[in-house]
């Protein structure tokens, strides 16, 4: 609930879990604008203390004056500008490929700063939207 | 507690200013130390305990939010907006018992990276004179897009 193994996840395509008990959901809206929506997660029947903290730490952390998603936001907005490029079209998701690794499971794990989630997001939409037969493993 | 018109506009217009120029430590020592800082999302009258607010910050909230943008890792402010806000139709609503009620209204330019914004709002403020000089006590900003999606907002209102 609140705590150090509290983890980051995305459930695919766009809802993101950012512990302790935020959501974020990304809706495309057209080619160059994109809105994002953060959510304090509230938990019924948890101590009233817990769901505030939950509602204060949106505000705090995540809004549009948030100490954390501005930045993001920001970095998003710099990626989008870099993205009218012609010249150069490809965005290179590369970094961990070379180190990323199989677990028992058989799930690719990178460090916390490579971009193999980032790749796996990519991979399986267009896998989704291509309608690839299962197999394609292009990563 | 009385309070000359004059003087209650000077101040509404200097904390305006350290605002626009970022001057955060300066602006900082304008509250109190049990001040409340509150700009509501949604709509002007949620109940900031219950519902998400864009700022609802204590004195120490809002120390950390100084003190994170002058780290220089405050991307958001990096390079810094360029702010021009005008400040008008101050009403002094009452100055009596300890504090001093005033709103105003405010319209704000935010230039940066070549993109311009408009912000519109209006400001309650609860002010008290400590040492002769005046304090923010209570802040609510109400800003006229609070319902709607919103830009970065990562300066000071």
């Amino acid at each position: 609930m609140i705590g150090d193994s509290d983890p980051h996840f995305t459930i695919f395509p766009n809802f993101n879990y950012l512990p302790p008990g935020q959501v974020r959901l990304i809706r495309p809206i057209s080619v160059d604008e994109t809105h994002i929506y953060y959510f304090p997660a509230l938990l019924k029947g948890a101590p009233d203390e817990l769901n505030r903290e939950r509602i204060r730490r949106s505000g705090y952390m995540h809004g549009p004056s948030g100490l954390l998603a501005p930045d993001d936001i920001d970095v998003y907005e710099r990626n989008q500008e870099a993205f009218k490029a012609r010249k150069d079209e490809w965005v290179l998701l590369g970094r961990g490929i070379r180190t990323q690794r199989r677990d028992e499971g058989g799930f690719l794990v990178g460090k916390a700063y490579e971009e193999t989630t980032q790749r796996g997001l990519w991979n399986h939409y267009r896998r989704v939207m291509t309608q690839a037969p299962p197999g394609d493993q292009a990563s | 507690m009385t309070i000359d018109f004059r003087e209650l506009e000077q101040f509404i217009y200097r904390e305006a200013r350290l605002m626009d120029e970022h001057r955060y430590e300066e602006w900082l020592a304008l509250w109190t130390e049990d001040a409340v800082y509150w700009v509501p999302c949604g709509r002007d009258d949620a109940d900031p305990e219950r519902e998400v607010s864009i700022v609802y910050d204590r004195w120490p909230q809002l120390a950390n939010r100084i003190q994170r943008l002058k780290t220089g890792k405050a991307f958001a402010e990096d390079p810094p907006s360029r702010l021009c806000r005008v400040v008008s139709n101050i009403e002094l609503e009452e100055a009596s018992g300890g504090e001093i009620v005033a709103w105003s209204n405010f319209a704000l330019g935010d230039l940066r990276k070549h993109q311009e914004v408009h912000w519109y709002g209006r400001t309650l403020h609860r002010l008290r004179r400590i040492d002769g000089g005046l304090r923010i006590a209570y802040k609510k900003v109400t800003l006229l897009n609070n319902d709607e999606a919103l830009p970065n907002l990562a300066f000071l209102i």
